[in-house]
């Protein structure tokens, strides 16, 4: 948000906007690809949490995704066709996300604010 | 339509005085320049009269009304960034009609997808695209309202800040260094622009530079800023003519104006020793002030120049040091005395060096020998301690 030229909130001010309108009509939308990325970011890091599903949960039930993956792993036999088939399910909600969001991930949006 | 008034008005950040003590009265109607170097608090001048900055003390009123505790909006003032701070998420019809949307905000329009929607209806309504396209139509922006700012150009842009100012009809309009960013030939098309909207909406102008270009051609009247305090307040004429002090002499012009240090000597006046002609009835009225010395201050344009060592009555010598070519004129930069063998470098090249304005037909080499001409009518005087323009 320290990005955003402070004119423009000025600016904003002198056309009538008060605090709230400031942040929901200025703010907001200009730091949405910020947000966005920090959705993203956010998600794959708990998507990808592993270790500690597999250290701290004992219940099956809670297990997350990246922990189920690795049990299948067995003492005898690993079943290499669940397991790739359970991967590739794995990654389908992370790409639809990505693909969701990545339109707001777009750099550059406060181009043509001010110049310089 | 308000008379701006500034009664003792001045600024402190912390421990440092920005603004001290500022007086003046701005008539309705007027272009008031702000002019002076950076960092001269003319930006904050601005932004005080605007409500963006604090005022520390003094009063400031619109038309016998206190306005120093008023919030921007209620003002009735519009705001033209030096940056343009256009919304860059807006297409320039929202831009444009941004304060008249604001102008009819509810309560409810905080709310989510409820407020974009009557935001969008308000800008559809007929009354309010009417008077976008009619200020469209006066800055010829109506082929780009549906753009966004950063596909316009710097000339383009400048004018959508200008049109989003003109379509609520201020009674005052502010404009901080408006035109520092666009290249010298739109500066030039704007400054135009800039002028003919003001002589077509009739409303205060207040207009902050540190070109004196633009301030002596827009301005109908103008202050000048060093330090904080006001150093002359007047029209480009008076201010160019009889400048207050030394700091506005040498501020104002390009090139800026000579001013000689001058002594008496013996029954006129000298300059490092070289008696100016004609100088004895000055003379008399400097010993009739009780100075011993005092400074000269002339108009490049005021001086005449010629080249070669012959004496010419009424002329004393000096040598070339710069020959600038404009096409039209040339500004010839010469140091008193003799010509010496080598000419100086670095910071003594441009020490005691003063310029003439001359016709583009005449010839100068740098390094030869010249004469400059002085008329004293055209001459003003300067106080040696107080640096304060002196009568005499």
């Amino acid at each position: 948000m320290d990005s955003i030229p402070y004119e423009l909130e000025e600016s904003a001010r002198i056309d009538g906007c008060g605090p709230l309108s400031t942040l929901q009509i200025m703010v907001v939308p200009l730091v949405a690809p910020s947000m966005a990325a920090a959705a993203v970011i956010t998600f794959f890091d708990g998507w990808n949490e592993y270790l500690f599903g597999t250290t701290f949960i004992t219940d099956k039930e809670n297990w997350t995704a990246s922990t189920g993956l690795a049990s299948f792993t067995g003492e005898f036999l690993t079943p290499l066709d669940t397991v790739f088939s359970a991967a590739f399910v794995f990654t389908i909600p992370a790409i639809i996300f990505f693909l969701l969001m990545q339109r707001r991930i777009v750099s550059g949006l406060t181009a043509g604010a001010v110049k310089g | 339509m308000p008379t701006i008034t500034f009664d003792g008005l001045s600024k402190r950040f912390g421990s440092t005085t920005v603004i001290k003590e500022f007086n003046a009265t701005v008539p309705d109607k007027d272009f008031l320049v702000l002019l002076g170097p950076s960092g001269c608090g003319k930006s904050t001048m601005l932004r005080m009269i605007a409500g963006l900055t604090e005022i520390s003390s003094g009063k400031l009123s619109f038309d016998n009304t206190v306005v120093n505790d008023l919030p921007p909006k209620k003002r009735n003032i519009a705001f033209v960034f030096q940056s343009y701070a256009l919304y860059p998420h807006m297409s320039v019809r929202s831009n444009i009609a941004f304060p008249l949307v604001m102008d009819n905000f509810h309560w409810w329009h905080h709310i989510p997808m409820v407020g974009g929607l009557a935001r969008r209806a308000i800008l559809k309504r007929a009354d309010i695209s009417q008077k976008i396209d009619k200020v469209a139509e006066m800055l010829e922006l109506t082929d780009y309202l549906e753009r966004k700012p950063k596909a316009l150009s710097g000339g383009q842009r400048q004018r959508v800040a200008l049109a989003r100012s003109l379509i609520r009809e201020p009674a005052v309009y502010l404009l901080d260094e408006p035109l520092s960013n666009l290249d010298a030939r739109l500066r030039s098309q704007m400054r135009a622009e800039i002028s003919a909207l003001h002589a077509r909406v009739q409303k205060t102008f207040v207009y902050v530079t540190h070109d004196q270009v633009e301030a002596m051609t827009m301005g109908t009247r103008i202050i000048v800023l060093n330090e904080g305090v006001v150093q002359q307040y007047g029209t480009p004429k008076e201010i160019y003519d009889k400048p207050a002090n030394v700091f506005v002499a040498k501020f104002i012009g390009a090139p800026p104006m000579n001013l000689f240090p001058v002594d008496l000597h013996g029954d006129g006046l000298a300059i490092g020793g070289i008696v100016i002609p004609d100088s004895r009835e000055v003379s008399v009225r400097v010993k009739e002030h009780g100075r011993s010395g005092v400074r000269l201050g002339i108009r490049a344009e005021k001086l005449s120049v010629s080249a070669g060592v012959s004496p010419v009555s009424g002329s004393i010598e000096a040598h070339v040091v710069v020959v600038e070519h404009l096409g039209a004129e040339t500004i010839v930069g010469f140091k008193l005395g003799a010509a010496i063998e080598r000419l100086a470098v670095g910071a003594a090249a441009t020490r005691d060096l003063y310029y003439a304005r001359l016709p583009s037909d005449l010839q100068f080499e740098v390094g030869g020998s010249c004469r400059v001409g002085f008329d004293l009518s055209d001459a003003v005087w300067f106080d040696n301690d107080s640096a304060e323009r002196i009568e005499l």
